[in-house]
């Protein structure tokens, strides 16, 4: 093996040092990683991943079985990655793997000689079914076996970005059909895109030798396409998935991940075929390769694979292999079962030194490093002496993406292949991927396939143990006949139960092969064995490049209240809820949660404070119907709402339970004012517009959200009004009756007060444009209102009895919760009928009560009267320290707690490891008729 | 945020710029009554009613965008009393919300504009897809937002205020990302 | 997966939410027979091959739409605004 002074494409002017297994060594800018490491004469590569029988490359591309690699370091390590498709790079650090302790050293190579115990199936047998607990136990030691790369275990340091694309074509592939079918297009006058895993557009045309027709043609397509302007180009990028109605994802992984989302019109798949080779004993020594990727190392990269070289053909692409090596100084052999070769093609063979060996085939390979093959002919056999066998077994179009859209393939027997079957509209297939081969042959050709002479069929051509079929997962021919003995009769079975095909290499060179043995085993022909199904991704994607960037903090977008820098600025400390973030609680009222939030509640329940409830849902409903809209979707009626009130309502689901609750204020003759809780706002508005384009398209009426437009901010307190005095006027104050509503000017801004209280205390709720917040907050703080946030607002509720999320979680009735008696019984409103059934109605129901205690409570903790079993009798839904009342207190559900009222119950939390006990109770724990909201 | 201002560096080959609360009303008409409110409106504020969700309609100092068969938003380039305006062409036959402050105005301007949008928005750019004089609401991550494309190169895209931090955020980023 | 909005144009399915059976009549609103609702809620068909739903273009128009899709092969022959369909 050795690099040709005046060969291949790479740029001699620019070494590259890299590191394999620590060695230090030195490739060359177009260098793959694959070629550079044959250049420096590295021949073992990675061990097998069951017998660990020493392996070599094997080819030039993603179907690469062998030399599996990990790049990088520390958390940008890839395991895992095929030598083969890793562009060299300077100072490049690349480890083989799954071998221990090194790679010429292997102490688990000693499993070759255990072959006959761990054949097909021998996962399942050993360790499944009556042996299942054998598992457990040997877990540890087959992983490490077994193990491929290790998987970092950080998270993806490389930037990532996902880019949308959109085209009337696609064209997967840039070889010259791809590069063809782009131009055709693109003179239509249609935007291509023309994506190219490679970093070289070229295909198949770049593994010929300079002055090829291939290339001459190459050429010519390549000036015609610079000329396009309306042709994109995506180098180094891999479609890896076909989706519904023209979507395709790509992915690059260069120093930043970039996932393209595509969508097309049309798909034109030019994604070229590949080669394989046969199953003979020892087919898997390193210096065994296929033919077409020797001549990819020649051509390409200036790489002679071996001195010695022996190349079996069944068809004619591994003519020109043995030509150019034979060229580049090699000695070589052709080895092919046809016997009849024209006296022409015989004689530039012979006369470029080509010893030819006609009827006959290789039967085994020997040699920790390819020494020896054994060639057999009808009547005699023959070893001869080499260091390079070249396997040209026939062609495979690539037909994944085809596939992934749901196209079944169809096989041929002139192609010894599966060729694209009837595709999905807008998808078309074309060159060698739709078994046109005429571009990896020269000369006259057959009309199906573009050679000279028809291929001959032949999988196995010799008989013997390790003859593999699937090098990457080490299956032999004896595992897929012992499949078939085992009754393993489907494709899909055979797969599972051998792992053929799997792994990062998907059986690229190995799925016809095994299909062709099982054919064999079981007296079928191939096509009507059929083969498997292919899902994406075509080729291993990192996790990284899926997340994109919306990862960590960037996973959601945030919503701010218009509320949110001053609130910073004034030392509130933020929480999330839901997209938004809020004010948890101010540090002025306390150097951390527990202490700021009961100064918070404090300051409600004794003075005044303000707090930012800008979250909630707002939705203006205006027409004609807006009253009908209203008395259709809240259990309670609207008729009588006169114009300046406002009204406390709650909406049921069809299904009749308790869906969102919040205040309606009408604001004129037809014009209104929704507010919803924050979590449902979305979900409440998706709802009303469903109903008003359905079923409801006779309400002339129409919903606008307006939860951006106006802020809002929660005024409690006994001084509320006081505070509000110094602002609108005493007179203005005094006459704003408890759920009335008005519309005045505060601090400049114009505003609309809601007398409301959700704290129990007399409240009001101040809504004014966004950008008028800010102001309007300094003024209720200048005008004696302390701060509260999200802490004590949330528990200042719980003293009150009122429902909030925790109580409204989808499965509780209006009697769940004691608003049964809000249900009108004038009128027909959504979930009305289905709340009536027998189950919502039924007696031991789990109700809304109160719990006090000593110790703490918290959400989630289980209630039961007797020993604990089950889900027990309820559960806490919302808790808190009450400095109010001067003990723990929770809201819960509870069976039939209504009647339980005075008895103690046992609160079970086991995630916090806490039992105590706790007093049923009414839930209304502080002013329960109500007198402070009213006063 | 500063009311108005430029948040990447002059010279770059993007300007982005957060404007200032303009006049935005959002006209609804319920069913069988569309026609006639909906013309006098559009005669009232002088545009041309589009015919689709595409097209923006340009009157003096301001545009009109029919994000739905039923809807129109309409945006004023200069303070005027457009609340008022729209109420009294559309009488009772109609919705009238003003959502001003609900928007935010993000103009984006320069040679890069289109390349940074693709990495937010699923949207084809291309000569196909939204052409100057056209708007398309969709989504970039969470936000629902509305692309008006000025020029080939100028966007004034409207998004929710709340999303508004968020947004620029993700712009400054990403225009970072796309620097590296 | 794509789904060709009628107001705004063809866009990504992650720009619509999707919304339920439409072949689900819903009761009227005055219906109290509690085994229309029940019907209307519970009873579905599950085809296999076109089958009708609703989406909701939530990150465009808003409006929502009916849409036939296949389910053995997700092709979509159609997509209406919902309030077009029957009266």
């Amino acid at each position: 093996m050795r690099r040709l002074p005046d060969r291949g494409e790479i740029d001699r002017a620019r070494p590259l040092r890299f590191r394999f297994d620590g060695r230090a060594l030195t490739g060359y800018a177009g260098d793959s990683l694959a070629s550079a490491l044959l250049a420096n004469g590295v021949r073992l590569v990675g061990r097998s991943f069951k017998y660990h029988r020493p392996r070599g490359i094997y080819a030039a591309g993603l179907e690469e079985p062998n030399a599996l690699v990990s790049i990088g370091r520390g958390d940008a390590r890839r395991p895992n990655i095929q030598a083969t498709a890793v562009p060299l790079s300077e100072g490049l650090e690349a480890v083989s793997q799954n071998r221990w302790p090194s790679l010429h050293l292997d102490l688990q190579s000693l499993t070759g000689l255990a072959a006959p115990l761990t054949g097909a199936g021998f996962y399942y047998k050993t360790f499944m079914g009556p042996n299942a607990r054998a598992w457990m136990l040997y877990e540890h030691f087959i992983r490490k076996a077994a193990g491929l790369g290790p998987p970092p275990t950080g998270p993806d340091p490389r930037p990532a970005e996902t880019l949308h694309a959109h085209c009337r074509v696609l064209v997967v592939g840039a070889g010259l059909a791809g590069i063809a079918a782009a131009l055709e297009a693109a003179r239509e006058g249609d935007s291509v895109l023309l994506v190219e895993r490679d970093s070289l557009l070229g295909g198949a045309a770049l593994s010929t030798p300079p002055g090829s027709q291939e290339r001459a043609h190459l050429e010519t397509l390549l000036t015609a396409l610079a000329a396009q302007s309306n042709v994109q180009v995506l180098t180094n990028t891999q479609v890896f998935g076909t989706y519904d109605h023209g979507c395709f994802a790509a992915v690059e992984e260069g120093e930043v991940l970039q996932l393209w989302l595509i969508r097309a019109e049309r798909a034109v798949l030019a994604s070229g075929a590949l080669e394989r080779g046969f199953v003979f004993p020892g087919n898997d020594r390193p210096g065994v390769m296929l033919a077409g990727a020797a001549r990819t190392y020649l051509n390409r990269y200036g790489v002679l694979c071996g001195e010695r070289a022996v190349v079996f053909q069944n068809n004619d692409s591994g003519e020109a292999v043995a030509l150019e090596l034979a060229q580049a100084g090699a000695a070589v052999t052709l080895v092919d079962p046809r016997e009849n070769l024209d006296a022409e093609r015989r004689k530039s063979l012979e006369s470029a030194g080509i010893i030819l060996r006609l009827g006959s085939r290789i039967t085994a390979a020997f040699g920790r490093r390819l020494r020896v093959v054994e060639v057999s002919g009808a009547r005699d056999r023959a070893r001869l002496p080499c260091d390079l066998l070249c396997l040209a077994g026939g062609w495979s179009p690539v037909l994944h993406l085809a596939s992934q859209a749901g196209a079944r393939p169809r096989w041929s027997d002139p192609h010894a292949a599966f060729l694209p079957g009837s595709l999905p509209g807008g998808m078309a297939v074309v060159g060698a991927a739709a078994g046109d081969f005429r571009r990896v042959a020269d000369g006259e050709v057959v009309p199906e396939t573009g050679w000279s002479r028809p291929l001959q069929p032949l999988w196995r051509s010799g008989e013997g143990p390790m003859a593999f079929v699937d090098l990457q997962n080490d299956v032999t021919a004896k595992d897929v006949r012992q499949a078939h003995d085992e009754g393993f009769v489907s494709v899909e079975h055979l797969k599972r139960y051998t792992t053929l095909g799997m792994g990062s290499d998907q059986g690229r060179t190995s799925n016809v092969l095994g299909l062709a043995l099982m054919a064999e085993a079981s007296g079928r022909t191939i096509a009507e064995t059929g083969t498997t199904t292919f899902r994406p991704p075509y080729a291993a994607v990192s996790l990284g490049a899926l997340a994109g960037a919306e990862v960590g903090g960037a996973f959601h977008l945030r919503r701010r209240t218009p509320l949110d820098s001053l609130l910073r600025e004034e030392g509130a400390v933020m929480t999330h809820s839901g997209l938004w973030e809020r004010a948890w609680y101010f540090r002025e009222n306390g150097p951390d949660l527990e202490s700021a939030s009961c100064r918070e509640m404090e300051i409600v329940r004794s003075d005044a404070a303000i707090s930012d409830v800008s979250t909630l849902g707002k939705f203006e409903i205006e027409g004609p119907d807006a009253a009908e809209l209203l008395n259709r979707l809240y259990c309670n009626g609207w008729s009588k709402l006169a114009v300046g009130k406002a009204r406390w309502g709650v909406m049921l689901r069809d299904d009749g339970y308790v869906f969102d609750d919040g205040t309606t204020a009408r604001l004129g003759e037809t014009r209104y004012v929704m507010t919803t809780t924050t979590a449902k706002a979305e979900q409440v508005l998706s709802r009303i517009e469903f109903l008003l384009q359905t079923a409801w398209r006779d309400l002339r009426v129409q919903v606008c959200d307006v939860t951006d437009h106006w802020a809002a901010i929660a005024l409690s307190g006994p001084n509320a009004r006081k505070v509000l005095a110094k602002l609108i006027g005493a007179e203005q104050a005094r006459d704003l009756p408890f759920l009335g509503l008005l519309e005045t000017e505060l601090a400049g801004a114009p505003v609309r007060l809601i007398r409301v209280s959700f704290s129990g205390e007399l409240g009001y709720e101040v809504y004014c444009p966004a950008q008028d917040a800010p102001s309007v907050w300094r003024a209720l703080r200048r005008a004696g209102a302390g701060a509260y946030g999200l802490e004590a607002l949330g528990a200042l509720r719980i003293e009150k009895g009122h429902v909030s999320a925790g109580e409204l979680d989808g499965r509780t009735t209006l009697d769940d919760l004691g608003l049964a008696a809000m249900a009108s019984r004038k009128k027909a409103f959504v979930g009305q009928v289905m709340a009536e059934r027998p189950g919502l109605q039924a007696k031991d129901r789990k109700q809304l009560v109160g719990l006090t205690a000593e110790t703490p409570l918290s959400s989630g903790a289980v209630l039961s009267f007797g020993p604990f079993a089950g889900l027990g009798e309820g559960r806490i839904t919302a808790a808190t320290w009450s400095p109010s009342l001067g003990c723990y207190l929770a809201l819960a559900l509870l069976r039939d707690g209504r009647a339980q009222h005075g008895r103690e119950v046992a609160v079970h939390d086991p995630a916090r490891g806490r039992l105590c006990k706790a007093l049923v109770r009414d839930p209304h724990f502080l002013d329960p008729e109500g007198v402070r909201q009213r006063g | 945020m500063d009311d108005r201002h430029s948040i990447l560096d002059q010279g770059a080959a993007l300007q982005l710029q957060l404007q200032p609360c303009r006049p935005l009303v959002q006209v609804g008409f319920w069913r069988g009554a569309r026609g006639a409110a909906a013309l006098r409106l559009a005669e009232a504020l002088a545009f041309e009613m589009p015919a689709d969700g595409r097209q923006v309609a340009g009157f003096p100092d301001g545009w009109a965008y029919r994000i739905a068969p039923d809807r129109l938003l309409l945006l004023s380039d200069r303070a005027r009393p457009l609340l008022q305006e729209c109420r009294s062409a559309v009488g009772q036959d109609g919705a009238v919300s003003d959502i001003g402050h609900a928007k935010r105005i993000l103009d984006l301007d320069g040679s890069e504009a289109v390349s940074l949008l693709t990495r937010g928005i699923a949207i084809d750019l291309g000569p196909a897809g939204l052409t100057p004089g056209a708007f398309a609401q969709t989504r970039l991550h969470d936000a629902s937002i509305l692309v008006h494309r000025l020029s080939p190169e100028r966007f004034r895209l409207l998004i929710p205020t709340s999303f508004a931090a968020a947004l620029v955020d993700w712009f400054v980023e990403s225009w970072a990302m796309m620097q590296y | 997966m794509r789904l060709i909005c009628p107001w705004c144009g063809s866009r990504d399915s992650e720009e619509f939410a999707y919304g339920g059976d439409a072949w689900a009549q819903r009761p009227a609103q005055a219906e109290s027979d509690p085994e229309a609702w029940l019907a209307y809620l519970y009873q579905r068909d599950n085809p296999r091959g076109p089958h009708r739903e609703y989406w909701q273009h939530r990150f465009g128009c808003r409006r929502w739409l009916l849409v036939e899709r296949d389910t053995r092969t997700h092709e979509v022959t159609l997509v209406t605004f919902a309030e077009e369909v029957g009266s």
